[in-house]
This record gives C-alpha cells, sequence and structure tokens, in this order.
C-alpha cells in the first residue's frame, strides 16, 4: 500500500530530489503535481523545500563575482597574513 | 639572485611585489570565501602571484591590477575545481541518502527538517554564520563540492553546468541533492539548533 502511494505522491527521498531538479532544471507537469501535493502533506519535505531555496540564495550570495564588495576579513587572520606576504614574496625572488 | 631569467626583469618583481602588499590580504579573504579552505587559498594567492609575474608585460597599463590579480585568482579557482570533480559517480553504497532516509524512503524521525525561524539571505552577513556555512561546506565529499562550487562560482545555468562537467542532468541534480541535504543538516546542527 505505502509502495503505491509512493508512487502516486512520491517518497520522502524522491520529493526531496525533485525539489532539488526544481531548483536547477524544469520539473514535468505530473512532477510538478506531485510534489505540490506531496509538500502540501508532509511537513518534513515543506521545511526541505524552504531550506533548500534559502540555501541556494545563499550559495549565490557567497559565491557573486563582485571583488568591489569583498566579503568581510577573516577574523585573527593578521598575523597569518604577514606570513603568507613574507613567503609569496620569497618565490617571487626565485623566478 | 641575478637579475632576469627568461621574460621576468627585476622591474617586474618590485611591481608585483608591491601588489603583493596592496592586494594579497583582499585575494586571500576571497579565496578563502569561495574556497572554504584556508591552505587552499593560500596556494591559489601564491600561484597566482607567481602566474603574475610571468604574464605582467601582457597586463595594460590604463586597466586596474586589483582587477587583473582577481581575474587570474577567479581562474585559479575554477580550475582547481574542475580537477576536484573527476567524474563522480553517484550510487547507492555512497550516495548518503540512507544517512537520512529509511528503507520506505522516509525521514528519519532524528534527522527530520526543523523550523530555522527565518528565510532571509541576509543571514550571511553575520560572521560567525559565514564560519558555520564555511565549516559545514568542507565536510562534504570533494567531487560534490567541487560540482556546488562551479556551478554558483561560474553563474552556469543547469544545462551548461552538465556540458561543463559531463553529466548528465539527473546526475548533476543527484549530487547537489545529496550535498544539500548533507548541508542543511550541518547547519541545522551547529547553527539553527542554538
Amino acid at each position: 500500500m505505502k509502495r503505491v502511494l509512493h508512487i502516486i505522491l512520491l517518497s520522502c527521498t524522491r520529493a526531496t530530489e525533485l525539489i532539488e531538479k526544481d531548483i536547477y532544471f524544469k520539473l514535468s507537469v505530473v512532477e510538478k503535481i506531485q510534489l505540490t501535493v506531496h509538500a502540501g502533506i508532509c511537513g518534513m519535505c515543506h521545511r526541505y523545500r524552504k531550506h533548500s531555496r534559502l540555501l541556494h540564495q545563499l550559495m549565490i550570495k557567497l559565491h557573486l563575482h563582485d571583488h568591489e564588495h569583498e566579503p568581510p576579513p577573516i577574523p585573527g587572520e593578521q598575523e597569518n597574513m604577514a606570513g603568507l606576504k613574507e613567503k609569496i614574496i620569497s618565490r617571487l625572488e626565485e623566478k | 639572485m641575478s637579475a632576469a631569467k627568461g621574460a621576468v626583469t627585476g622591474n617586474n618583481r618590485i611591481i608585483i611585489q608591491e601588489w603583493v602588499q596592496l592586494y594579497a590580504d583582499g585575494m586571500y579573504t576571497w579565496a578563502y570565501y569561495k574556497t572554504s579552505d584556508k591552505a587552499l587559498a593560500e596556494d591559489l594567492v601564491q600561484d597566482t602571484f607567481l602566474a603574475a609575474l610571468q604574464a605582467v608585460d601582457n597586463f595594460k597599463q590604463d586597466s586596474q591590477p586589483k582587477t587583473w590579480l582577481f581575474s587570474i585568482l577567479n581562474n585559479k579557482i575554477i580550475d582547481h575545481f574542475r580537477k576536484q570533480f573527476r567524474n563522480p559517480v553517484v550510487n547507492e553504497a555512497d550516495s548518503g541518502l540512507s544517512f537520512f532516509f529509511n528503507s520506505d524512503e522516509e525521514w528519519y524521525r532524528e534527522r527530520r527538517p526543523q523550523e530555522w525561524g527565518t528565510t532571509d539571505a541576509h543571514i550571511l552577513d553575520d560572521p560567525d554564520f559565514r564560519k558555520i556555512l564555511q565549516h559545514c561546506m568542507h565536510l562534504l565529499p570533494g567531487s560534490w563540492l567541487a560540482a556546488v562550487k562551479l556551478k554558483y562560482l561560474e553563474e552556469k545555468d543547469g544545462k551548461e553546468i552538465c556540458q561543463d562537467l559531463q553529466i548528465t542532468p539527473s546526475n548533476f541534480w543527484q549530487i547537489m541533492h545529496r550535498a544539500k541535504l548533507h548541508l542543511r543538516n550541518c547547519l541545522e546542527n551547529n547553527w539553527f539548533k542554538k
């Protein structure tokens, strides 16, 4: 019975997979309906979809090609940076 | 060291060394946020300056050194992830799905998504949250992380990224599915539950 239901209404594994497909590609009409119904009755997958969309937004924001808006410096890296600069400068001497 | 080896002149070296002082901090931070890996970010910044020294004669004086250096750096970052990707095989044994779903393909009780209380991407402005996000990304298997990185770094759509990686669409969204299940779970445990 469960398996039949899963074929019609999707299992949670399949539903979350389609949530990802929906973000990067296109769902078929049937998949769209199945996913809408599944997320309507399954609170967990409904939440997963919200979280997945937020992750998508976060990834876009994190990877923007825009060095005019540099991310904030990493705390506690100043000492490390001095060492790195020294290392690069001496490597450049070797070339 | 003697004055010139190949095309490298002392003058060019002095210019690049000055750029190291001026731009290395910003480039390192940039590379770190793009790669989620401190040691890798250091290597990529160093490689960028070494490449810049070789190519500085091609640099046009009317453009910004910073822009030029960042474009070299971005290419190096993408090259790195292309190498790292190397045709991942998604199969049931190591797919990670069984960590989240039981044999009936339902969520395990302890892995069910919880309420996060936000859907706002501005949480990324919080340095502590960024740190957790980087940490969680770094825990992903290398090839999954590479697929995620290439998708978002290059701003390609689904079709283009599949061509780039030479995989099928279903292979791509299955990788994203697994990667995001783990990323979501890690963020929930390390940030949203607190």
